[in-house]
């Protein structure tokens, strides 16, 4: 069993604080996606796991035992790093074993855990060459190779695809996957790729400037975003974002929102509202229709710029000079200059106060 | 494939400044080994000339013994008995001992200062940096005393111990090398639960051959040509090093002329191994010394 921790973990760099008493907790078999704008510390946090940084105050446990003075080789944690860090006089096979032999395994053992290890991620051919000999696809599985062979408690990846091209990068996404779906080991791995974060995790953990601001399953943080930030995070292209002011309050929570001079009833849990306040409206753009809806806002737009995919088109636009993003199927050859009325539901819109917080709890899609 | 660079004047006048610096420190060299194949009635006839008319092995039998003294003393020697074979012997050791210790010596300090944060270590590595400005004349007095006090003269320890525990030079280089290797791989291997020592060995110390082999050819070529400090030790002939038994070489002719044949005998016997260690690495040794900005 190897469930994570985290108790108002704190670091600091000299003076610099850089996470700001975190608390967190996973559960054993999870795979854990830690995501954040660069400079965030979803980094400095996984190292504070491996035990690679100390941690200023606050406490880490694994498997219910506090990590806090333990040495990182014997945390039960395994790494892939986001430059593969292998070593390079050493060959494949080497590389593998290092580790294993530090611990005094059995040369059987060794032998045995290799095969095993190259055979799921095919690397039996590779084994007697050195990293250099190897193409960054083939270094990022020896590197997790590298791992797997320690048979770990929780594996910790650090940005592990950053370093390959967008093709390779899909496909070790998906080896990522199989390998968590076979093995059932606790694994966290951070990535500014939110594609990658929504495909990968059980649980995605959002970070910004040292804070968690929201953990949940990735449907939970599409659907229900806490805040602003997180509805701008997740999900591609990001959400678009347009003020809006409340207008009516009425009886049963029910919020009258003015937009574009439309007003719309909204269902809003919130004693600090008032008539006139501003709110920020907020839609994905996915769900932007080229007619205007039932119940729900509509405005027009002038495209400034259109990307033809082929399967799907991307209209950039502008309303006073907030940018629109719209996704539309590639059927519709728009162009730029082209004049459209586009329509919302009410059910896909998103609203926020100002300070960002979410106003209305949205229900998730059922199966 | 030869690439064939364009001929601009900028380049002819490089080559030529390059070619007369070459013939100006070359030629001395020419000359000595030319010398050293000279009969001895015919070293002021020819001097002038590039090649010898007779050219003969003599001078090198002779220092290495293998003429009798009658046949020595005819062939312009002083029939001393010189022993190169025995001085060979010892600078082999006086090197090979310096170079070894210290470059471990160094690799291990310089690893230190670069990875192990301990209090103090930037005022240490400060005095190390601080002990290259320091010319050996100043310490040799000193140093001379202490190895007479503690009974070393004309011992190989006392020979090698002012050079074989540290280098400040050498730590420096080392130290500047082991910054830039990646962390990552250090940090994987502590994952992997390697302790510092582990990790040094297995990991750093391969990973830096190239600059460990730069300062080991740097140190040999320094320690093999070294005179001051072995001549004041090591008196004793069978103690005494290469470039200390040339020197007594010059100033043991009876006759008050030295045995220039014999000289520059031994001379180029003495060059062999630099030349050796410049042509494999003699890059290394270039890099090396644009990495400090001349030395
Ligand atoms: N060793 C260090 N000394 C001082 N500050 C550090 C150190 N390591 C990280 N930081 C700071 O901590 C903050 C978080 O860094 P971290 O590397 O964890 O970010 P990140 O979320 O991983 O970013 P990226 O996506 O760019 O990798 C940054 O502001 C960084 O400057
Ligand atoms: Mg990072």
């Amino acid at each position: 069993m190897a469930n994570i921790t985290l108790k108002n973990v704190t670091k600091r760099f000299d003076k610099l604080e850089t996470i700001h008493g975190v608390n967190l907790k996973l559960c054993d078999g999870e795979f854990v996606v830690f995501v954040g704008p660069s400079g965030c510390g979803k980094s400095t946090l996984l190292r504070l796991i491996a035990g690679l940084e100390e941690i200023t105050e606050g406490v880490i446990e694994i498997a219910d035992k506090n990590m806090n003075n333990v040495a990182p080789a014997n945390r039960g944690v395994a790494m892939v790093f986001q430059s593969y860090a292998l070593y390079p006089h050493m060959s494949v096979r080497e590389n593998m074993s290092f580790g294993m032999e530090m611990r005094g395994e059995s040369k059987e053992n060794i032998h045995t855990r290799i095969t095993k290890a190259s055979h799921i991620l095919q690397l039996d051919e590779l084994l007697d060459r050195k990293p250099r000999q190897l193409s960054g696809g083939q270094r990022q599985r020896v590197a997790i190779g590298r791992a797997i062979v320690r048979e770990p408690d929780v594996f910790l990846f650090d940005e592990p695809l950053s370093n390959l091209d967008a093709e390779l990068r899909v496909d070790m996404r998906i080896q990522i996957a199989q390998l968590h779906a076979k093995l059932k080991t606790t694994m966290i791995y951070v990535t500014h790729d939110q594609v990658e974060a929504m495909t990968l995790a059980d649980k995605i953990v959002v970070l910004r400037a040292g804070h968690i601001e929201q953990v949940g399953s990735p449907m939970d943080l599409y659907h229900n975003p806490n805040n602003a930030f997180v509805a701008g995070f997740i999900g591609s292209p990001k959400m678009n974002f347009l003020p809006a002011l409340i207008s009516d309050i009425e009886a049963d929570n029910l919020v009258m929102v003015a937009f574009n001079g439309q007003k719309i009833p909204f269902k809003i849990q919130s004693d600090k509202l008032s008539i006139g306040d501003p709110v920020t409206l907020g839609f994905r753009p996915e769900h932007i229709h080229l007619a205007k809806q039932e119940d729900g806002f509509h405005f027009d737009i002038t495209v400034d710029v259109a990307e033809h995919l082929g399967g799907i088109s991307y209209l950039y636009s502008q309303v006073e000079d907030n940018k629109v993003i719209i996704e539309i199927s590639g059927e519709n050859l728009l162009a730029s200059g082209d004049v459209l009325s586009v329509g919302i539901k009410q059910s896909d819109c998103y609203l926020f106060d100002q300070a960002g917080k979410t106003l209305i709890d949205r229900a998730l899609p059922n199966r | 494939m030869i690439l064939i660079k364009k001929i601009t004047p900028a380049r002819c006048v490089a080559w030529l400044v390059l070619i007369t610096m070459l013939v100006v420190t070359l030629f001395p060299l020419l000359f000595v080994a030319k010398t050293s194949f000279v009969p001895a009635g015919e070293l002021y006839t020819t001097s002038t000339q590039l090649l010898p008319d007779n050219p003969t092995l003599s001078n090198y039998k002779k220092i290495f013994g293998l003429l009798s003294t009658e046949e020595s003393i005819a062939a312009g020697g002083s029939g001393a008995n010189i022993n190169i074979t025995t001085s060979m012997i010892n600078s082999v050791i006086f090197t090979g001992i310096i170079v070894i210790v210290q470059t471990f010596n160094c690799a291990l300090a310089a690893y230190a200062f670069a990875r192990i944060p301990f209090y103090g270590s930037k005022l240490l590595f400060g005095a190390f940096v601080a002990s290259m400005m320091i010319p050996s004349v100043v310490t040799l007095i000193p140093n001379f005393v202490l190895m007479r006090d503690l009974g070393l003269l004309n011992s190989m320890l006392g020979m090698v111990a002012p050079f074989f525990l540290m280098h400040g030079f050498a730590v420096f280089f080392l130290r500047q090398f082991f910054i830039s290797l990646p962390k990552d791989i250090e940090e994987a291997a502590q994952l992997d639960g390697a302790n510092s020592f582990m990790i040094f060995f297995k990991i750093a110390l391969p990973l830096s051959w190239a600059p460990l082999m730069t300062v080991a050819t740097l140190t040999t070529i320094n320690m093999w040509n070294e005179f001051l400090w072995p001549f004041l030790i090591a008196t004793d002939d069978s103690m005494k090093t290469l470039p200390v038994a040339l020197q007594s070489f010059k100033s043991q002719t009876p006759q008050g002329q030295p045995d220039w044949g014999g000289l520059m005998a031994a001379t180029v016997i003495a060059t062999i191994p630099t030349i050796i260690m410049l042509f494999f690495f003699g890059r290394r040794i270039v890099e090396s010394v644009q990495f400090t900005g001349g030395k």
